[in-house]
């Protein structure tokens, strides 16, 4: 009887430590679920991709910071030489470094009305070195220099646009610094 | 007793060292011999003793290598449980029984995997009432779901007598049963005979005739005869064509046709998804499943149909061979044993079959698939024509039933039977047939049914009725004597148009005459020459002979069940529908009507009764012909043209068209509806116009994958405002609705607060607005206005700088090869904050090491040669559209002017997205 009360109660404390062992091993796993469920599911919204990998979006050009630059009135009476042939397109244009771009000279009602798109397509713009060696950076300048040929033959004084690169501020800012560096106006 | 304790401590003990092991950091003696991270080690690997000492891990093929996991951007059921942070391993068991998590492209969905259990069907736990309910439905939602791939199928064309009927299996040739023509006495309500009235629209002759004589041409008539060729009509609703249903997804398809969307069942392939199942395998318990296919396998013979196993291929499965499989299984099989039905029997018996048995026992749609008769008749002469899916949808519905002259009188009940009381419920009418011995039938057709359709169609009731002008893809319904011909008289007038003098000739060789000019009067009546020896030419005239005349339209005798289909929907009307005020007149009003419904003209109960309030069988569908194409007008006569409609008109598709508004409409919340005919009129919509004429049929379809993610992340999100606003846009700057959806997705997740600029609020702007100025954009991108899909491919990924194409000049730069970012300065490997277009490049950094001519990491985008087009290779555009080229893209910088490592973008581009939404609303992209 003593025996068998003894084994019981040995019985009971091995059981114990098995379910004190079950509990804790559970525990963790539990604990990782928690952890997991922490993770954000697809963003059905504006951050693309996997969670945890972050993505800076591009940014919209703030067109109205143009006018810091060059007067509404002087962009406006420059523009009106032109706009009666826009939109101009250029296709295939070779540049020197092998990029073949094409680029569009419009300017659409929902903008003010002095402010001319001048994009140049086929450049990466984020490869933003102003110098040289920057394959993207020369094509843009051969580009905008034949966009430029193309406006001063109907009279049209460049420098005194507001123009727009491109819908994206990086481009804009970009294409702004070639323009300032390799001094394509004046 | 010892031996037990010592046992019981031995397992305890090896229990703790497992549990231990389990979490064992490396391997060491303790986990000697134990494969994969349980012992210490990589996946495929063992942990193992070396004989110089020490432990370490060697490969071993009989270690199970690593599992695979989900992306981190699956579903939410198979990101939330289990191994961190990757996602659940493929197969991981979903929320929902029996669906398990599956890699579909880039993400894991949970798809359904095959159990054990005949159909997934849901039983009710209450039999809804034939009261109509007093608010609309809440019912769980239809809305459109995951979409899975066309199912395989043969693309067998049967031998003259039509295409495959039904869906997936093989021919069948003549209708068993012809309802014989007669005064309607029962489904009365749009008819006053058995088979109501349409018709093919009348043909016009043009006649233009050069006529050229001597003599003055009188105004006349001609007779020209005029052929109409029907042998290539087709159904033009109900159910779709082989070649459709090769070329469409299931959702699209039960988005079509009233037999998919009542009926559709997917085979055993496991990318099965619940919805695929369709209204009746969701509201039939499994023993009314079971009992009807038991009465079809017994009643059924020389009869092979398809279905798609789990190894996504087709099988054949002949209705004997089933039989025989279903040996043991006889209540699977013998309706007529009553005691299968009871104790569950059928059910331990099918859980019994193999799995073979069983899936293509699940596989088999058991509906009547026979064909219905229908008529064509200009008054002389008489087609009939085959009209499939028709049987089989009423058989769905209402069961199977005698002849009107049946005994025993056998009524296996339909999907209404099961859900209707049993005071409400309705016998479908059941017309007088003729013989279906073929010699005795077509004497019977000649004696009694052939004069009556050419007297009523000599009657020449004229065409009336407004026709749907978008015909579905349907069977043909290979007529008999499809040319029929009538002569067309038409009024002609004679204009004179030119005319060459008369005049005399000198005879041949007479030198003299010639000199001399004798031949140069004429006689009094300008017929003969004055000089003997001349010889006259009379004068010649031209004529235009012109006129037009109509013939006469062709009488369609279109089968009676497809207004009692009409009513098995939207519910039929009482004989009277008037009500009076006085209460002695409604009441014999009411009489009347008792008598009727009981007797001559039973109102049917309805999905619409059943599921809707009232006032919604106002809402139900427009009353329309459907216009089924194939109709061809042709004359022998050269100076004839004959134009005419290429369509032939039927009756009706009210069936058809109502039962899409209760799926899609009733049944899905207001803020979840993505058809644009749930919309109210001030609404706007994406109707596709657009779209479809930009792409001028090069539309591809987006790969299953992105159709699951716009379903699932993207349709909730296309509310009714935000529709608006881009149809608003698509109607200021031409540029189609469904890309504006795309665009505003990708920059502002088609939240109706964000810019489609660039997803920053809106500020004072309207949607309308922003969506307007990004249409403008985009034209402007696109040189003035976007004229196909290259062109709009190329200005999209304009719209989004263009930078991240996947195709570009990479290469493997050493200074970069550590790092996960290639910033302009030297913090962006550490800082993502200093990741700015800093100018110039700091010395020391990565760009400036790694240069600009080309990525600086190889980039693992295989489909740059040939060099794709503009934008093709832009995952902000294209990403997930068509397979493998989209399966997988990648984004390649996450910060402005700083390369990054290339990861996959994993959500679908704002052309498939715009794609997604085309096809989803449009029937035949």
């Amino acid at each position: 009887m003593k025996k068998n009360k003894t084994f019981i109660i040995f019985l009971g404390i091995i059981g114990l430590i098995l379910f004190t062992l079950i509990v804790y091993f559970t525990t963790i796993r539990t604990q990782t679920t928690k952890q997991i469920s922490t993770i954000p599911i697809i963003p059905a919204g504006i951050s693309p991709n996997a969670p945890g990998i972050v993505v800076k979006e591009p940014v919209a050009v703030d067109v109205s910071s143009l006018s810091n630059q060059i007067p509404d009135t002087v962009s406006q009476k420059e523009k009106s030489k032109i706009a009666p042939f826009l939109p101009i397109n250029v296709q295939n244009f070779k540049t020197s470094v092998g990029i073949t771009t094409n680029f569009n000279i419009f300017s659409i009602e929902s903008e003010p009305s002095q402010v001319i798109h001048a994009e140049v397509y086929g450049i990466n713009y984020y490869l933003s070195d102003a110098n040289t060696n920057n394959p993207q950076a020369v094509a843009f300048v051969e580009s905008f220099n034949q966009i430029k040929k193309l406006l001063s033959d109907k009279g049209v004084d460049v420098s005194k646009l507001q123009i727009l690169y491109g819908n994206r501020e990086y481009i804009q800012s970009t294409a702004e610094n070639w323009v300032k560096v390799f001094r394509l106006l004046p | 007793m010892k031996k037990l304790l010592l046992a019981i401590i031995i397992l305890g003990i090896v229990a703790i060292v497992f549990s231990t092991t389990a979490y064992a950091a490396t391997c060491s003696n303790s986990t000697e011999n134990i494969c994969g991270p349980l012992g210490g080690c990589g996946y495929g690997t063992r942990c193992v003793s070396y004989l110089s000492g020490g432990y370490g891990c060697q490969t071993d093929s009989a270690c199970p290598t690593q599992p695979v996991t989900c992306p981190s951007t699956s579903v939410p059921d198979c990101l939330l449980i289990k191994n961190p942070p990757l996602g659940a391993t493929v197969g991981t068991p979903c929320s929902t029984a029996g669906y398990t998590c599956q890699i579909q492209g880039n993400i894991c969905g949970c798809v359904l995997t095959p159990t054990s259990t005949p159909t997934p069907t849901i039983t009710p736990s209450i039999t809804p009432s034939v009261t109509p309910s007093t608010t609309p439905s809440i019912t769980p939602s239809l809305t459109p779901t995951p979409t899975i791939s066309p199912v395989p199928i043969n693309k067998v064309i049967c031998p003259n007598n039509g295409t495959i009927y039904p869906p997936n299996s093989n021919c069948y040739s003549e209708p068993k049963k012809v309802e014989r023509i007669a005064i309607d006495l029962v489904d009365s309500n749009q008819g006053i005979l058995t088979y109501p009235i349409s018709c093919i629209s009348a043909p016009t002759v043009t006649y233009n005739r050069t006529y050229t004589g001597t003599a003055p041409l009188p105004d006349t008539t001609e007779n020209v005869t005029v052929n109409t060729d029907i042998s290539n009509v087709q159904l033009g609703f109900l159910g779709p064509d082989s070649t459709t249903l090769a070329g469409s997804n299931p959702d699209t398809l039960a988005k079509k046709y009233l037999f998919n969307s009542l009926f559709d069942k997917p085979g055993a392939q496991p990318n099965n998804q619940k919805e695929s199942f369709r209204t009746f395998w969701r509201m039939l318990d499994s023993l009314s499943q079971a009992q009807l296919k038991a009465y079809y396998l017994e009643n059924t013979k020389d009869y092979t149909y398809y279905y798609v196993g789990t190894d996504f291929t087709q099988h054949p499965v002949k209705i004997e061979d089933i039989k025989n499989s279903l040996n043991s299984a006889t209540c699977l099989k013998t309706f007529s044993d009553k005691s299968c039905w009871k104790d569950d029997k059928y059910v331990t018996q099918y859980q019994s079959l193999n799995q073979t048995t069983k899936d293509e026992y699940d596989a088999l749609l058991p509906f009547d698939f026979n064909n219905m008769r229908a008529y064509v008749s200009s008054g002389s002469d008489v087609s009939s024509e085959n009209i499939p899916y028709l049987q089989a949808i009423m058989s769905g519905l209402k069961g199977y039933r005698n002849d009107i002259l049946g005994f025993p009188n056998v009524v296996i009940p339909g999907l209404f039977d099961y859900y209707t009381p049993e005071w409400a419920r309705r016998n479908l009418a059941l017309y007088p047939t003729l013989s279906t011995n073929p010699v005795l039938l077509d004497a019977q057709l000649k004696l009694y049914q052939y004069p009556i359709i050419k007297f009523v169609a000599s009657l020449d009731l004229g065409c009336s009725g407004s026709v749907n002008n978008s015909p579905k893809m349907s069977p043909k319904t290979y007529p008999d004597h499809p040319i029929t011909t009538q002569t067309v008289t038409v009024p002609v007038t004679s204009v004179l148009t030119g005319t060459t003098p008369g005049y005399c000739m000198c005879p041949p060789g007479d030198y003299y005459c010639y000199l001399n000019d004798t031949c140069t009067g004429y006689g009094a009546d300008q017929t003969a020459c004055l000089a003997g020896s001349c010889s006259f030419h009379p004068g010649i005239n031209i004529y235009n002979m012109t006129g037009k005349g109509v013939g006469k339209p062709i009488t369609v005798f279109n089968n009676p069940y497809i207004t009692s289909l009409t009513d098995l929907v939207i519910g039929g009307k009482p004989l009277i529908s008037n009500s009076s005020t006085n209460p002695f007149a409604q009441f014999i009003i009411d009489l009347i009507n008792a008598v009727s419904d009981r007797l001559i003209a039973p109102v049917q109960p309805s999905f619409y009764k059943m599921l809707l309030p009232d006032f919604a069988s106002n809402s139900a569908a427009p009353k329309a012909l459907v216009g089924a194409t194939g109709v061809t007008n042709t004359s022998s006569d050269a100076n004839a043209a004959v134009s005419g409609s290429d369509t032939i008109s039927r009756e009706n598709n009210l069936a058809e068209d109502s039962m899409y508004l209760l799926q899609n409409c009733w049944f899905v919340p207001s803020d979840q509806q993505s058809s644009s005919k749930c919309s109210k009129a001030t609404v706007g919509t994406c109707d596709g116009t657009k779209m479809k004429a930009l792409l001028a049929g090069s539309y591809q379809a987006p790969t299953s994958a992105a159709l699951s993610y716009f379903y699932t992340y993207i349709v909730p999100k296309l509310t009714p405002e935000v529709i608006s606003a881009y149809s608003a846009a698509e109607k200021a700057t031409g540029v189609p609705c469904e890309v504006f959806a795309g665009i505003h997705f990708e920059e502002g997740g088609n939240d109706p607060g964000r810019s489609l600029q660039d997803g920053s609020p809106l500020s004072g702007k309207t949607l309308e607005q922003s969506a307007i100025q990004a249409g403008q954009e985009l034209n402007g991108k696109a040189g003035g206005q976007i004229t196909g899909l290259d062109n709009l491919i190329s200005a999209l990924s304009r719209y989004n700088g263009g930078g991240n194409s996947n195709c570009q000049a990479s290469t493997t730069c050493t200074a970069a090869s550590s790092l996960t970012r290639c910033g302009q300065t030297v913090a962006c490997a550490t800082d993502t904050n200093s990741c700015v277009c800093a100018n110039p490049t700091e010395a020391g950094s990565c760009h400036s090491a790694c240069g600009t001519t080309a990525f600086p990491w190889p980039i693992p985008y295989s489909y740059c040669t040939p060099f794709p087009k503009e934008g093709y290779s832009d995952p902000y555009v294209t990403d997930m559209w068509l397979s493998p080229q989209n399966d997988t893209m990648y984004l390649l910088y996450q910060y402005d002017c700083t390369q990054t490592k290339p990861i996959p973008h994993a959500r679908p581009g704002t052309l498939t997205v715009a794609l997604s939404l085309y096809s989803l609303d449009t029937p035949n992209p």
